[in-house]
Order: structure tokens, then sequence, then C-alpha cells
């Protein structure tokens, strides 16, 4: 399965509610995860977000998943302020996840 | 019995809110309070948001609270505007034509858990604060992120309803961004988390809230990836830290706890001994010191030692 996200038809131009995120991650991602071959969220039209949501949505995944996240998960459409946070988020999650299994 | 008598005064700025916070609370003990707004000539956002929420939460508590004073006040019209008689639930005849208040000032608005939209809100805010800067501005978007983050807090860490305020002061390039709660108190929010034995006092349950990672919600044991897990608590952090960048100012109150920090310095605490319970945030922002939001926001993660990895292979144009 293939999927992917019109991130500004779902949120609108500014993704800020944190909870938001967290439900969108947990419902429409989390729980197909393992029948889902990749991921693509597309950034197009979204002008700012909040370091709330980023961390809830991607930054938990990114975590979860550690290494797959890398390879199912995309995002495109991203201005340079929205890709800057996406990826403190995501680099936080990945640290975060080898934290965890180190010495696994 | 007759009730206790608040006068509100004249002009409450951000710098005489302790002041209020102890009007406030010597009514506590009253069964009944009558807020008189006779001598009002202006009332900072943060002013405006504190005296809504305990209003609101002396009504759920059954305390008889009344309004008086209008009649003499010099700025009515304005506390009509902003929608702070409203709120309290006093319709008194508005002797204007409602304009749009864009660029002065942005009526007061509630959210809680069950409702209020935080994206919304918080794009509305920012729209009405600065109606002349463009959305991908660097002080729109510093604005927007600050009240989102603020709001969001709020929404899932007060267990209440929020009252936000906002307004620009054009002559100090200053925009004040105030957010309260009657809800339970940061220290309140942190019990039954794994950082409850740190929260111990409310002056230091704020400045645990103050640390970046921290959240009353994220850090508990085992979080379920399908569930409790949310966010990882850096907003309020972030938000700190762009205050001090812009040479601005944040407060916070909660319960008997207290911090102010300007310039990135904090301030002495006030001597005499405030109590609000809820929490209460502001923000003044300097528009002239915001710069770069992008370059700021980067600054600001790798300060609070969130690193960026190479991740560059996830980028797809």
């Amino acid at each position: 399965m293939k999927l992917e996200f019109q991130m500004v038809s779902e949120f609108g131009e500014f993704l800020a509610d944190g909870h938001v995120g967290n439900q969108f991650r947990s419902l429409r991602i989390e729980c197909i995860w393992d029948r889902v071959e990749s991921v693509v969220f597309d950034f197009t039209g979204v002008t700012n977000l909040t370091d709330s949501f980023v961390h809830a949505c991607f930054g938990n995944m990114a975590e979860e998943h550690g290494e797959e996240f890398s390879q199912k998960v995309r995002f495109k459409g991203c201005s340079p302020l929205v890709r800057s946070f996406i990826s403190i988020a995501v680099s936080e999650g990945l640290k975060k996840h080898r934290e965890h299994h180190a010495g696994h | 019995m007759t009730p206790y008598h608040v006068s509100i005064p004249s002009r409450v700025w951000k710098s005489q809110l302790p002041r209020l916070l102890v009007l406030l609370n010597q009514a506590e003990a009253h069964p009944a309070v009558v807020i008189d707004i006779a001598a009002v000539k202006f009332l900072a956002p943060a002013a405006i948001v504190v005296i809504l929420a305990r209003w609101h939460r002396w009504k759920r508590e059954g305390k008889g609270v009344s309004l008086v004073g209008m009649e003499s006040c010099e700025n009515l019209g304005y506390l009509q505007r902003i929608d702070f008689l409203t709120h309290l639930g006093v319709e008194i005849p508005e002797n204007f034509i409602r304009r749009n208040p864009a660029g002065r000032f942005v009526p007061v608005q509630t959210l809680n858990f069950a409702g209020g939209d935080v994206d919304k809100i918080a794009s509305e805010i920012t729209r009405c604060t600065l109606p002349d800067v463009d959305f991908e501005d660097d002080v729109y978007r510093l604005l927007q992120y600050a009240a989102g983050e603020l709001l969001s807090n709020a929404k899932y860490h007060s267990g209440g309803r929020a009252f936000v305020c906002a307004q620009f002061f054009p002559k100090s390039s200053q925009v004040h961004i105030a957010v309260a709660d009657d809800g339970v108190g940061i220290r309140e929010s942190f019990l039954n988390t794994s950082r409850e034995h740190e929260a111990g006092t409310p002056d230091t349950a704020i400045r645990l809230a103050l640390l970046p990672q921290v959240s009353s919600v994220l850090l508990r044991p085992n979080p379920n990836p399908y569930s409790g897990q949310n966010h990882r608590g850096v907003g309020l952090s972030v938000t700190r830290c762009f205050a001090r960048k812009s040479c601005g100012r944040l407060s916070i109150a909660s319960e008997n706890g207290w911090f102010d920090e300007i310039h990135g310095l904090e301030q002495t605490r006030p001597s005499q001994p405030i109590y609000f319970p809820g929490t209460l945030v502001a923000v003044t922002l300097h528009r002239d010191h915001i710069a770069d939001y992008a370059e700021m926001h980067a600054e600001v993660m790798s300060e609070i030692g969130m690193g960026d990895l190479d991740t560059g292979e996830m980028f797809v144009d």
C-alpha cells in the first residue's frame, strides 16, 4: 500500500495543534503501518507549523520505527522553514529510537 | 452579606500584573464579589484574560460575581469592542459602530479541551494583530508560532477554559499575547506523570515546564504510540527563547508560582503574595528585533540541544 497525504487539505496552511498531529499519526498511519510500503507527506501550501505538531506527528513516528521510518517516509513540497522543522523533529526521533534500541 | 468590592486600577500594564493578582486574590475567601471597572482606562491583554479566567472560576465555584462601574468607565467602548464584557456575560447596548479591529487589538477568544481550533484561533490572532504584514513575513510566522504553542498548552494541560487576547502597540513596536485559564495549574498538571516528584512547588513546576523536552503528557512511562504519547514539550521553551531573542518578555503565573523574564533576565519576584489559580502565560515580542524566523528557530533548537541529523534523503521535490 502506498499512501500520500496533502497536508494543506488535511490541516490547512498552519499546523499547530500537537494533539491533532498525534491523532493523525495514530489513526491514519500507525494503525496500518505494517501494511504501508511507502508514505509521502506533501507540504505544498503549508506556510508554518509548531514544534508541538511536528514532534507529535513525525518525531514520534520516527522514534517508533527508526530505520524503517527513514525507508518508508518521504516529505514533498517543503519550504525551507517547513523542511527545517521536520528535519529537527525527525532527527530527534531517530536519535531517541537508537537510544532505546542501543545494546538490543 | 455585603459582597467584597474589587476596584480594578485605572491602568494595568503588564508590569502591574502582580498588583492585579493580589487584588483579585483578596476576594477569594468571600462568597460574593463585585468587580468595579469605574476607574479603568487601559487593561493590557494579560490583565483582561486574568480577570476573565478568575471571574469564570468564581462562577464555577458558585461564588456570586457581579460587575459595576460601567456607567463611569471612560473606556467602556474599548472593553466592549474587545469582547471583555461579552465574556463576562454582561450585555449592555453598544453606543458605537463595530469596525474591523485589525491592527489594533484582537477580541478575546476562548478554548478548552472540548472545543476551539488552535490553528484557526492562532492564525486569526496573528492576522488581526499584524494586518499589514504578509503571512510569509518572519514577524507574522513567529507570532503565529507563539500563539499556537500557548494555545496548545492551555487546551491540553489546563483542564479548564482558556481566554486569549493580543494587541499590537505601534509606538513601542511590541506585540503582546496573553493566555489565562481557569484550570488546574502547572504543578497539578504534572501529577501522575513521571516528573511528578520534580514539580514540587508551583515555582519549581513553572521552571520545569520551561525546560525543553519536558511535558506533563509525553514523559509518562512506556508511552503507547496509539494513545497517550503526544509531543516533546518544547513549545514553551522555544517561545521563551524567541521572546529573549526579540528583546521581549515572558511572564508566567500559576498558583503562587511566578516567573518573569525581560530580555532574558529573570526579574526579582514581587514582594506581594501572588496567587492565580490556573495558569497565565503572557509573551511580549519586539517586532523590530525579529529578523530571520527560520534561522532563529534552528538556532533555538540547537541551543536547547535538539540537533539536526542528515535527513536529506527523506525530502523530495
